[in-house]
Protein backbone atom coordinates (compact mmCIF):
# COMPACT_ATOMS: atom_id res chain seq x y z
CA UNK A 1 0.00 0.00 0.00
CA UNK A 2 1.40 3.05 -1.21
CA UNK A 3 1.45 6.11 1.36
CA UNK A 4 -0.81 9.02 1.01
CA UNK A 5 0.34 12.38 0.80
CA UNK A 6 -1.41 15.71 2.06
CA UNK A 7 0.84 17.38 0.19
CA UNK A 8 0.10 15.69 -3.34
CA UNK A 9 -3.00 16.02 -2.89
CA UNK A 10 -2.94 19.47 -2.18
CA UNK A 11 -1.31 19.77 -5.68
CA UNK A 12 -3.34 17.82 -7.71
CA UNK A 13 -6.45 20.48 -6.00
CA UNK A 14 -4.56 23.49 -6.87
CA UNK A 15 -3.63 22.05 -10.69
CA UNK A 16 -7.50 21.15 -10.96
CA UNK A 17 -8.60 25.10 -9.74
CA UNK A 18 -5.44 26.41 -11.88
CA UNK A 19 -6.92 24.36 -14.92
CA UNK A 20 -10.62 25.09 -14.51
CA UNK A 21 -9.59 28.51 -13.08
CA UNK A 22 -11.34 30.25 -16.27
CA UNK A 23 -15.08 27.89 -15.86
CA UNK A 24 -14.93 28.60 -12.61
CA UNK A 25 -14.66 32.88 -12.95
CA UNK A 26 -17.63 32.49 -15.41
CA UNK A 27 -19.53 30.11 -13.40
CA UNK A 28 -19.34 31.83 -9.90
CA UNK A 29 -19.72 35.15 -12.20
CA UNK A 30 -22.97 34.09 -13.78
CA UNK A 31 -24.58 32.52 -10.15
CA UNK A 32 -23.65 35.43 -8.37
CA UNK A 33 -25.27 37.97 -10.68
CA UNK A 34 -28.97 35.67 -10.49
CA UNK A 35 -28.03 35.26 -6.49
CA UNK A 36 -27.90 38.91 -6.93
CA UNK A 37 -30.90 39.50 -8.77
CA UNK A 38 -32.86 36.55 -7.09
CA UNK A 39 -32.02 38.09 -4.04
CA UNK A 40 -32.78 42.02 -4.81
CA UNK A 41 -36.41 40.41 -6.34
CA UNK A 42 -37.43 38.63 -2.93
CA UNK A 43 -36.67 41.38 -0.68
CA UNK A 44 -39.36 43.30 -3.15
CA UNK A 45 -42.86 43.30 -1.70
CA UNK A 46 -42.10 41.87 2.13
CA UNK A 47 -38.76 44.02 2.44
CA UNK A 48 -36.88 40.72 3.93
CA UNK A 49 -35.65 37.94 2.46
CA UNK A 50 -37.49 34.48 3.60
CA UNK A 51 -35.60 31.56 4.25
CA UNK A 52 -38.09 29.29 1.22
CA UNK A 53 -37.67 32.34 -0.91
CA UNK A 54 -33.62 32.04 -0.76
CA UNK A 55 -33.26 28.19 -1.15
CA UNK A 56 -35.29 27.50 -3.73
CA UNK A 57 -33.26 29.58 -6.09
CA UNK A 58 -29.95 29.00 -4.30
CA UNK A 59 -30.85 24.80 -4.30
CA UNK A 60 -31.16 25.09 -8.11
CA UNK A 61 -27.93 26.86 -9.00
CA UNK A 62 -25.87 25.07 -6.45
CA UNK A 63 -27.31 21.33 -7.74
CA UNK A 64 -26.55 22.08 -11.29
CA UNK A 65 -23.33 24.19 -10.81
CA UNK A 66 -22.51 21.53 -9.00
CA UNK A 67 -22.97 18.99 -11.15
CA UNK A 68 -21.41 20.53 -14.43
CA UNK A 69 -18.45 21.27 -11.67
CA UNK A 70 -18.22 17.54 -10.91
CA UNK A 71 -18.23 16.81 -14.79
CA UNK A 72 -15.27 19.17 -15.80
CA UNK A 73 -12.86 17.22 -13.16
CA UNK A 74 -12.60 14.91 -15.26
CA UNK A 75 -12.02 16.02 -18.62
CA UNK A 76 -8.35 16.35 -18.81
CA UNK A 77 -8.74 11.98 -18.29
CA UNK A 78 -11.61 11.87 -21.36
CA UNK A 79 -9.30 13.20 -24.05
CA UNK A 80 -7.20 10.91 -25.53
CA UNK A 81 -4.36 13.81 -26.28
CA UNK A 82 -4.30 15.40 -22.65
CA UNK A 83 -5.05 11.92 -20.49
CA UNK A 84 -1.10 10.90 -20.64
CA UNK A 85 -0.14 13.76 -18.67
CA UNK A 86 -2.63 12.88 -15.94
CA UNK A 87 -1.85 9.38 -15.67
CA UNK A 88 1.52 10.07 -15.71
CA UNK A 89 1.68 12.55 -12.98
CA UNK A 90 3.66 11.11 -9.68
CA UNK A 91 0.34 10.53 -7.12
CA UNK A 92 -1.70 7.52 -6.65
CA UNK A 93 -5.32 6.60 -7.86
CA UNK A 94 -6.73 7.23 -4.25
CA UNK A 95 -5.12 10.46 -4.28
CA UNK A 96 -6.52 11.65 -6.99
CA UNK A 97 -10.02 10.25 -6.19
CA UNK A 98 -9.63 12.09 -2.91
CA UNK A 99 -8.60 15.24 -4.46
CA UNK A 100 -11.22 15.09 -6.90
CA UNK A 101 -13.97 14.70 -4.20
CA UNK A 102 -12.53 16.90 -1.99
CA UNK A 103 -12.43 19.77 -4.59
CA UNK A 104 -15.99 19.03 -6.12
CA UNK A 105 -17.85 18.14 -2.64
CA UNK A 106 -16.80 19.65 0.43
CA UNK A 107 -14.42 22.49 -1.16
CA UNK A 108 -17.30 23.22 -3.63
CA UNK A 109 -20.22 22.95 -0.65
CA UNK A 110 -18.25 25.46 1.30
CA UNK A 111 -17.28 27.58 -1.11
CA UNK A 112 -20.67 28.04 -2.89
CA UNK A 113 -22.33 28.56 0.25
CA UNK A 114 -20.35 31.49 1.68
CA UNK A 115 -20.15 32.74 -2.05
CA UNK A 116 -23.81 32.98 -2.48
CA UNK A 117 -24.18 34.30 1.34
CA UNK A 118 -21.80 36.80 0.69
CA UNK A 119 -23.79 38.05 -2.93
CA UNK A 120 -26.61 37.78 -0.90
CA UNK A 121 -25.55 39.75 2.10
CA UNK A 122 -24.67 42.69 -0.45
CA UNK A 123 -28.16 42.69 -2.18
CA UNK A 124 -29.61 42.95 1.49
CA UNK A 125 -27.35 45.58 2.13
CA UNK A 126 -27.69 47.85 -1.10
CA UNK A 127 -31.89 47.42 -0.33
CA UNK A 128 -31.23 48.61 3.14
CA UNK A 129 -30.30 51.97 1.33
CA UNK A 130 -34.19 52.47 0.87
CA UNK A 131 -35.83 53.60 4.11
CA UNK A 132 -38.46 50.48 3.24
CA UNK A 133 -36.07 47.79 3.77
CA UNK A 134 -34.03 47.09 6.93
CA UNK A 135 -30.60 45.52 6.89
CA UNK A 136 -31.02 41.54 7.88
CA UNK A 137 -28.64 38.18 7.67
CA UNK A 138 -29.82 36.46 4.78
CA UNK A 139 -31.16 33.18 6.15
CA UNK A 140 -29.49 30.79 4.43
CA UNK A 141 -28.85 28.24 6.96
CA UNK A 142 -32.26 26.93 7.05
CA UNK A 143 -33.27 22.97 7.68
CA UNK A 144 -33.79 22.63 3.94
CA UNK A 145 -30.15 23.74 3.23
CA UNK A 146 -28.80 20.82 5.32
CA UNK A 147 -30.84 18.77 3.23
CA UNK A 148 -29.88 20.15 0.12
CA UNK A 149 -26.40 19.73 1.02
CA UNK A 150 -26.69 15.85 3.10
CA UNK A 151 -27.90 15.28 -0.36
CA UNK A 152 -25.13 16.46 -2.69
CA UNK A 153 -22.95 15.22 -0.57
CA UNK A 154 -24.17 11.56 -0.43
CA UNK A 155 -25.31 11.68 -3.75
CA UNK A 156 -22.34 13.18 -5.69
CA UNK A 157 -20.03 10.60 -6.09
CA UNK A 158 -22.17 8.82 -8.13
CA UNK A 159 -21.74 11.77 -10.67
CA UNK A 160 -17.95 11.64 -9.79
CA UNK A 161 -18.15 7.81 -10.94
CA UNK A 162 -20.73 8.94 -13.95
CA UNK A 163 -17.84 11.59 -15.04
CA UNK A 164 -15.20 8.93 -15.06
CA UNK A 165 -16.88 6.00 -17.29
CA UNK A 166 -18.22 7.94 -19.81
CA UNK A 167 -16.85 9.30 -22.31
CA UNK A 168 -18.98 11.18 -24.54
CA UNK A 169 -22.18 12.84 -23.36
CA UNK A 170 -21.70 12.15 -19.57
CA UNK A 171 -23.80 13.86 -18.34
CA UNK A 172 -26.78 12.69 -20.05
CA UNK A 173 -25.61 8.70 -19.27
CA UNK A 174 -24.98 9.45 -15.41
CA UNK A 175 -28.66 10.84 -15.41
CA UNK A 176 -29.86 7.85 -17.07
CA UNK A 177 -27.69 5.57 -14.95
CA UNK A 178 -29.09 7.12 -11.74
CA UNK A 179 -32.69 6.60 -13.16
CA UNK A 180 -32.78 3.14 -14.04
CA UNK A 181 -31.11 2.57 -10.32
CA UNK A 182 -33.90 4.20 -8.83
CA UNK A 183 -36.34 2.78 -11.30
CA UNK A 184 -35.28 -0.81 -10.54
CA UNK A 185 -35.37 -0.07 -6.42
CA UNK A 186 -38.66 1.31 -7.15
CA UNK A 187 -39.71 -2.02 -8.63
CA UNK A 188 -37.63 -4.32 -6.80
CA UNK A 189 -40.03 -2.46 -3.22
CA UNK A 190 -42.83 -2.75 -5.28
CA UNK A 191 -42.58 -6.68 -5.95
CA UNK A 192 -41.10 -7.34 -1.96
CA UNK A 193 -44.02 -5.13 -0.89
CA UNK A 194 -46.50 -7.05 -2.71
CA UNK A 195 -45.00 -10.03 -1.52
CA UNK A 196 -44.80 -9.37 1.92
CA UNK A 197 -48.43 -8.29 1.74
CA UNK A 198 -49.70 -10.96 0.09
CA UNK A 199 -50.94 -8.63 -3.14
CA UNK A 200 -52.60 -6.57 -0.68
CA UNK A 201 -50.43 -3.32 -1.09
CA UNK A 202 -51.20 -2.02 -4.92
CA UNK A 203 -48.81 0.89 -5.47
CA UNK A 204 -51.33 2.16 -8.53
CA UNK A 205 -54.42 1.74 -5.94
CA UNK A 206 -56.23 4.56 -4.04
CA UNK A 207 -56.98 2.31 -1.03
CA UNK A 208 -56.17 3.68 2.78
CA UNK A 209 -53.70 0.95 3.06
CA UNK A 210 -51.69 1.52 -0.14
CA UNK A 211 -52.27 5.63 0.32
CA UNK A 212 -50.95 5.32 3.35
CA UNK A 213 -47.70 2.78 2.52
CA UNK A 214 -46.92 4.86 -0.35
CA UNK A 215 -47.20 8.16 1.43
CA UNK A 216 -44.71 6.46 4.41
CA UNK A 217 -42.27 5.39 1.65
CA UNK A 218 -41.93 8.85 0.46
CA UNK A 219 -41.62 10.49 3.24
CA UNK A 220 -39.63 8.16 5.76
CA UNK A 221 -36.28 6.50 4.99
CA UNK A 222 -35.77 3.66 7.56
CA UNK A 223 -32.93 3.75 9.65
CA UNK A 224 -31.52 0.93 7.37
CA UNK A 225 -32.13 2.64 4.27
CA UNK A 226 -30.70 5.96 6.22
CA UNK A 227 -27.75 3.65 6.63
CA UNK A 228 -27.10 2.45 3.17
CA UNK A 229 -27.72 6.02 2.20
CA UNK A 230 -25.34 8.08 3.84
CA UNK A 231 -22.60 5.51 5.05
CA UNK A 232 -22.30 3.08 2.00
CA UNK A 233 -23.79 4.51 -1.25
CA UNK A 234 -21.22 7.52 -1.02
CA UNK A 235 -18.05 5.97 -0.12
CA UNK A 236 -19.15 3.03 -2.48
CA UNK A 237 -19.53 5.52 -5.40
CA UNK A 238 -15.62 6.50 -4.26
CA UNK A 239 -14.68 3.18 -4.06
CA UNK A 240 -16.26 2.83 -7.56
CA UNK A 241 -14.35 5.83 -9.05
CA UNK A 242 -10.96 4.74 -7.08
CA UNK A 243 -10.62 1.00 -9.22
CA UNK A 244 -12.73 2.93 -12.30
CA UNK A 245 -9.24 5.65 -12.25
CA UNK A 246 -6.92 2.43 -11.96
CA UNK A 247 -8.20 0.48 -14.70
CA UNK A 248 -8.24 3.84 -16.94
CA UNK A 249 -4.97 4.20 -16.15
CA UNK A 250 -3.96 0.62 -17.88
CA UNK B 1 17.51 0.77 -15.51
CA UNK B 2 14.64 -1.12 -17.75
CA UNK B 3 14.77 -4.24 -18.17
CA UNK B 4 12.01 -5.64 -20.45
CA UNK B 5 11.94 -9.35 -20.72
CA UNK B 6 9.51 -11.74 -23.15
CA UNK B 7 7.22 -8.52 -23.45
CA UNK B 8 4.54 -9.17 -25.70
CA UNK B 9 1.64 -7.04 -26.39
CA UNK B 10 -1.82 -6.52 -28.71
CA UNK B 11 -4.61 -4.49 -28.64
CA UNK B 12 -8.32 -5.77 -27.77
CA UNK B 13 -9.35 -7.58 -30.62
CA UNK B 14 -5.77 -6.47 -32.72
CA UNK B 15 -2.97 -8.59 -34.23
CA UNK B 16 -0.06 -8.78 -32.27
CA UNK B 17 2.29 -5.75 -32.04
CA UNK B 18 5.15 -6.51 -30.07
CA UNK B 19 6.51 -10.15 -29.46
CA UNK B 20 8.63 -11.84 -26.84
CA UNK B 21 10.50 -8.67 -26.64
CA UNK B 22 13.80 -8.33 -24.62
CA UNK B 23 15.95 -5.46 -24.19
CA UNK B 24 17.88 -3.43 -21.51
CA UNK B 25 17.74 -0.10 -20.87
CA UNK B 26 21.15 1.75 -18.83
CA UNK B 27 21.69 5.02 -18.07
CA UNK B 28 24.19 7.38 -19.86
CA UNK B 29 22.79 6.99 -23.02
CA UNK B 30 20.37 8.20 -25.65
CA UNK B 31 18.44 5.18 -27.51
CA UNK B 32 16.86 5.68 -30.43
CA UNK B 33 13.78 3.21 -31.33
CA UNK B 34 13.25 2.68 -34.69
CA UNK B 35 10.77 1.21 -36.84
CA UNK B 36 8.51 1.45 -39.66
CA UNK B 37 4.84 2.85 -39.03
CA UNK B 38 2.95 0.76 -36.83
CA UNK B 39 5.56 -1.48 -35.90
CA UNK B 40 5.00 -0.33 -32.50
CA UNK B 41 7.52 1.84 -31.41
CA UNK B 42 4.78 4.54 -29.64
CA UNK B 43 3.08 1.28 -27.24
CA UNK B 44 7.04 0.13 -26.45
CA UNK B 45 6.91 3.66 -25.38
CA UNK B 46 3.89 3.53 -23.29
CA UNK B 47 4.30 0.06 -22.14
CA UNK B 48 7.97 1.13 -20.48
CA UNK B 49 5.75 4.87 -19.32
CA UNK B 50 3.46 2.39 -17.68
CA UNK B 51 0.65 4.02 -19.88
CA UNK B 52 -0.26 0.20 -21.11
CA UNK B 53 0.60 -3.02 -19.60
CA UNK B 54 1.92 -6.03 -21.14
CA UNK B 55 0.04 -9.14 -21.92
CA UNK B 56 3.08 -11.61 -21.47
CA UNK B 57 6.43 -10.63 -19.84
CA UNK B 58 7.39 -7.92 -17.97
CA UNK B 59 9.01 -4.54 -17.98
CA UNK B 60 10.92 -3.11 -14.94
CA UNK B 61 12.27 -0.01 -13.67
CA UNK B 62 14.40 -0.65 -10.83
CA UNK B 63 13.88 -4.10 -10.45
CA UNK B 64 10.39 -2.95 -9.71
CA UNK B 65 7.45 -3.73 -12.02
CA UNK B 66 6.48 -0.22 -14.14
CA UNK B 67 2.59 -1.77 -14.11
CA UNK B 68 2.69 -1.21 -10.27
CA UNK B 69 2.96 2.64 -11.02
CA UNK B 70 4.53 3.20 -7.30
CA UNK B 71 4.91 6.85 -6.79
CA UNK B 72 9.27 6.35 -6.51
CA UNK B 73 8.80 4.87 -10.40
CA UNK B 74 6.60 7.67 -11.00
CA UNK B 75 8.61 10.56 -10.22
CA UNK B 76 11.24 8.74 -12.55
CA UNK B 77 9.49 9.08 -15.56
CA UNK B 78 8.38 11.90 -18.50
CA UNK B 79 7.20 11.21 -21.21
CA UNK B 80 6.96 13.80 -24.45
CA UNK B 81 3.91 11.99 -26.83
CA UNK B 82 3.69 12.17 -30.01
CA UNK B 83 0.31 14.23 -30.12
CA UNK B 84 -0.63 16.06 -26.97
CA UNK B 85 -2.62 18.93 -25.93
CA UNK B 86 -1.83 21.13 -23.50
CA UNK B 87 -4.15 23.47 -20.96
CA UNK B 88 -4.60 26.76 -22.00
CA UNK B 89 -2.60 28.11 -19.89
CA UNK B 90 0.71 30.78 -19.81
CA UNK B 91 4.07 28.20 -19.81
CA UNK B 92 5.16 29.28 -16.37
CA UNK B 93 1.10 28.69 -14.71
CA UNK B 94 1.98 25.04 -16.48
CA UNK B 95 5.72 24.56 -14.88
CA UNK B 96 3.56 25.69 -11.50
CA UNK B 97 0.95 23.66 -11.30
CA UNK B 98 2.57 20.70 -12.59
CA UNK B 99 6.37 21.03 -11.38
CA UNK B 100 5.41 20.02 -7.60
CA UNK B 101 5.00 16.59 -8.69
CA UNK B 102 8.84 15.97 -9.76
CA UNK B 103 11.17 16.25 -6.78
CA UNK B 104 14.26 16.66 -9.09
CA UNK B 105 12.82 19.52 -11.10
CA UNK B 106 14.43 22.73 -11.38
CA UNK B 107 13.35 25.98 -12.21
CA UNK B 108 16.23 27.41 -13.51
CA UNK B 109 16.60 24.51 -16.01
CA UNK B 110 13.51 25.07 -17.74
CA UNK B 111 13.48 28.72 -17.97
CA UNK B 112 16.74 28.41 -19.67
CA UNK B 113 15.60 25.88 -22.09
CA UNK B 114 12.46 28.21 -22.51
CA UNK B 115 14.47 31.44 -23.13
CA UNK B 116 16.93 29.03 -25.42
CA UNK B 117 13.78 27.52 -27.35
CA UNK B 118 13.12 31.50 -28.02
CA UNK B 119 10.31 31.16 -25.56
CA UNK B 120 8.21 33.46 -22.70
CA UNK B 121 6.76 32.52 -19.84
CA UNK B 122 3.96 34.19 -19.79
CA UNK B 123 2.74 33.17 -23.49
CA UNK B 124 0.14 31.49 -23.47
CA UNK B 125 0.34 27.70 -24.44
CA UNK B 126 -3.15 28.04 -26.91
CA UNK B 127 -1.19 30.73 -28.51
CA UNK B 128 1.86 28.59 -29.83
CA UNK B 129 2.00 26.45 -32.50
CA UNK B 130 2.36 22.65 -32.27
CA UNK B 131 6.27 22.83 -32.64
CA UNK B 132 6.53 25.30 -29.72
CA UNK B 133 4.08 23.67 -27.43
CA UNK B 134 6.38 20.33 -28.52
CA UNK B 135 9.41 22.34 -27.01
CA UNK B 136 7.59 23.32 -24.10
CA UNK B 137 6.61 19.79 -23.01
CA UNK B 138 10.67 18.71 -24.05
CA UNK B 139 11.84 21.80 -22.00
CA UNK B 140 9.64 20.71 -19.05
CA UNK B 141 10.87 16.46 -19.76
CA UNK B 142 14.93 17.51 -19.38
CA UNK B 143 13.73 20.08 -16.26
CA UNK B 144 12.18 17.14 -14.37
CA UNK B 145 15.10 15.67 -14.41
CA UNK B 146 13.82 12.19 -14.16
CA UNK B 147 15.92 9.50 -14.82
CA UNK B 148 13.92 7.65 -17.08
CA UNK B 149 13.29 10.07 -20.26
CA UNK B 150 10.52 9.09 -22.94
CA UNK B 151 10.34 10.87 -26.11
CA UNK B 152 8.07 9.57 -29.19
CA UNK B 153 8.27 11.05 -32.21
CA UNK B 154 9.90 14.27 -30.51
CA UNK B 155 11.12 15.99 -33.88
CA UNK B 156 7.56 15.83 -35.32
CA UNK B 157 6.64 19.21 -35.56
CA UNK B 158 10.08 20.78 -35.37
CA UNK B 159 11.54 22.98 -38.19
CA UNK B 160 14.77 22.63 -39.46
CA UNK B 161 16.64 24.93 -37.09
CA UNK B 162 14.85 23.22 -34.27
CA UNK B 163 15.93 19.61 -35.11
CA UNK B 164 19.60 21.10 -34.93
CA UNK B 165 18.68 22.96 -31.98
CA UNK B 166 16.81 19.94 -30.00
CA UNK B 167 19.76 17.79 -30.84
CA UNK B 168 22.11 19.80 -29.05
CA UNK B 169 20.25 20.19 -26.40
CA UNK B 170 18.95 16.45 -26.07
CA UNK B 171 23.02 15.74 -25.94
CA UNK B 172 23.85 18.06 -22.95
CA UNK B 173 20.60 17.16 -21.33
CA UNK B 174 22.09 13.24 -20.79
CA UNK B 175 24.78 12.42 -17.85
CA UNK B 176 25.27 9.42 -16.47
CA UNK B 177 22.05 9.12 -14.07
CA UNK B 178 19.97 9.62 -16.72
CA UNK B 179 18.32 7.72 -19.67
CA UNK B 180 16.68 8.56 -22.67
CA UNK B 181 14.59 7.07 -25.40
CA UNK B 182 13.79 8.53 -28.19
CA UNK B 183 11.21 6.64 -30.78
CA UNK B 184 11.17 7.53 -34.12
CA UNK B 185 10.86 6.97 -38.04
CA UNK B 186 12.42 9.96 -39.14
CA UNK B 187 15.97 7.94 -38.44
CA UNK B 188 17.69 11.11 -39.50
CA UNK B 189 16.76 13.56 -36.94
CA UNK B 190 18.70 11.46 -34.39
CA UNK B 191 21.92 11.63 -36.57
CA UNK B 192 24.99 11.93 -34.24
CA UNK B 193 22.45 11.87 -30.68
CA UNK B 194 21.78 8.85 -29.70
CA UNK B 195 24.78 6.22 -28.63
CA UNK B 196 22.80 2.86 -28.99
CA UNK B 197 20.18 1.86 -32.08
CA UNK B 198 17.12 -0.68 -31.49
CA UNK B 199 14.91 -1.59 -34.81
CA UNK B 200 11.82 -3.13 -34.41
CA UNK B 201 10.47 -5.00 -37.57
CA UNK B 202 7.58 -7.98 -37.70
CA UNK B 203 6.49 -7.16 -34.17
CA UNK B 204 10.45 -8.42 -32.78
CA UNK B 205 13.81 -6.59 -31.94
CA UNK B 206 15.35 -7.25 -35.48
CA UNK B 207 18.46 -5.07 -34.00
CA UNK B 208 19.74 -3.70 -30.48
CA UNK B 209 23.38 -2.82 -31.06
CA UNK B 210 25.43 0.10 -29.53
CA UNK B 211 26.43 2.82 -31.82
CA UNK B 212 30.73 2.02 -31.20
CA UNK B 213 29.85 -1.85 -32.16
CA UNK B 214 28.01 -0.72 -35.21
CA UNK B 215 31.06 1.35 -36.16
CA UNK B 216 33.36 -1.16 -35.31
CA UNK B 217 32.14 -3.25 -37.33
CA UNK B 218 30.51 -2.00 -40.52
CA UNK B 219 31.44 0.27 -43.15
CA UNK B 220 29.49 3.23 -44.51
CA UNK B 221 30.51 5.04 -47.91
CA UNK B 222 30.22 4.52 -51.51
CA UNK B 223 32.58 1.01 -51.84
CA UNK B 224 35.30 0.83 -54.30
CA UNK B 225 35.40 -1.46 -56.63
CA UNK B 226 37.92 -3.87 -54.69
CA UNK B 227 35.59 -3.45 -51.74
CA UNK B 228 32.47 -4.82 -53.48
CA UNK B 229 32.83 -8.27 -52.11
CA UNK B 230 32.47 -7.23 -48.64
CA UNK B 231 28.63 -5.42 -49.44
CA UNK B 232 26.28 -6.66 -46.97
CA UNK B 233 23.58 -3.49 -48.55
CA UNK B 234 23.39 -1.26 -51.14
CA UNK B 235 21.32 1.64 -52.02
CA UNK B 236 21.30 3.04 -55.39
CA UNK B 237 19.06 5.45 -54.88
CA UNK B 238 21.51 7.33 -51.92
CA UNK B 239 24.47 7.44 -55.35
CA UNK B 240 26.05 4.33 -54.36
CA UNK B 241 25.91 4.20 -50.42
CA UNK B 242 26.81 0.73 -49.15
CA UNK B 243 26.80 -0.77 -45.74
CA UNK B 244 29.93 -3.31 -45.74
CA UNK B 245 31.87 -5.40 -42.94
CA UNK B 246 34.23 -3.19 -41.48
CA UNK B 247 37.57 -5.65 -41.77
CA UNK B 248 40.58 -3.73 -42.21
CA UNK B 249 38.53 -0.29 -43.54
CA UNK B 250 38.89 3.00 -41.61
CA UNK B 251 36.33 3.77 -39.29
CA UNK B 252 33.18 6.01 -40.80
CA UNK B 253 30.17 7.66 -39.20
CA UNK B 254 27.25 5.69 -39.01
CA UNK B 255 24.54 6.41 -41.55
CA UNK B 256 21.64 5.96 -39.36
CA UNK B 257 19.39 5.80 -42.26
CA UNK B 258 21.64 2.88 -44.56
CA UNK B 259 21.85 1.28 -41.44
CA UNK B 260 18.08 1.12 -40.76
CA UNK B 261 17.16 0.05 -44.26
CA UNK B 262 20.10 -2.23 -44.41
CA UNK B 263 18.69 -4.31 -41.37
CA UNK B 264 14.97 -3.81 -42.23
CA UNK B 265 16.01 -5.40 -46.10
CA UNK B 266 17.45 -8.13 -44.01
CA UNK B 267 18.34 -8.23 -40.47
CA UNK B 268 19.96 -11.83 -39.80
CA UNK B 269 22.74 -10.14 -42.19
CA UNK B 270 23.06 -7.55 -40.52
CA UNK B 271 23.14 -9.18 -37.27
CA UNK B 272 24.95 -12.19 -38.26
CA UNK B 273 28.24 -10.12 -39.20
CA UNK B 274 28.31 -7.91 -36.06
CA UNK B 275 28.09 -10.69 -34.10
CA UNK B 276 30.63 -13.12 -36.11
CA UNK B 277 33.10 -10.41 -36.57
CA UNK B 278 32.85 -9.96 -32.28
CA UNK B 279 34.03 -13.88 -31.70
CA UNK B 280 36.46 -13.42 -34.99
CA UNK B 281 37.73 -10.22 -32.92
CA UNK B 282 37.78 -12.21 -29.77
CA UNK B 283 39.51 -15.50 -31.30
Amino acid sequence: MQKLSAKRIAGLIYRSVILLRGAIITALLVAGGLVFVGTLISVRGDFMVKPDEFISMFSILFLVLGLLFTFSIFREIQGDKTNHFYFLLPATALEKVLASWLLSNVMYIVVFSVFAFVVGQLGIALCSVFPSTDLHVLPIFSDTYWCLVKFYFFVQPAFLLGALTFTKNRIGKTLLAALVVVFGVFIYNMILCFWFTGGAFDVFSSDPFSTEGFSLAQTDLSGIGGFLFSLVFGPMMLLATYFKITEKEA
Amino acid sequence: MIQIRGLGFQYPKGRTILNDISLDFTPGNIYGVFGENGEGKSTLIKLMAGLLFPKIGYCQISSQDISRRSIENLQEIFLVPEDFELPALSIDSFEKINAPFYPKFSRDQFYQLIQEFKLFPKEKLSALSFGQKKKVLIAFGIAANTNLLLMDEPTNGLDIPSKSQFRRIMASAVDQGKCIVISTHQVRDLHSLINHVVILGQSKVIFDQSFSSVSEKLWFGRPKQQMMDEVLYAEPTFGGRAVLKRENFEETEVDLELLFNAVVSNPDKINTVIKSTHYDAKA
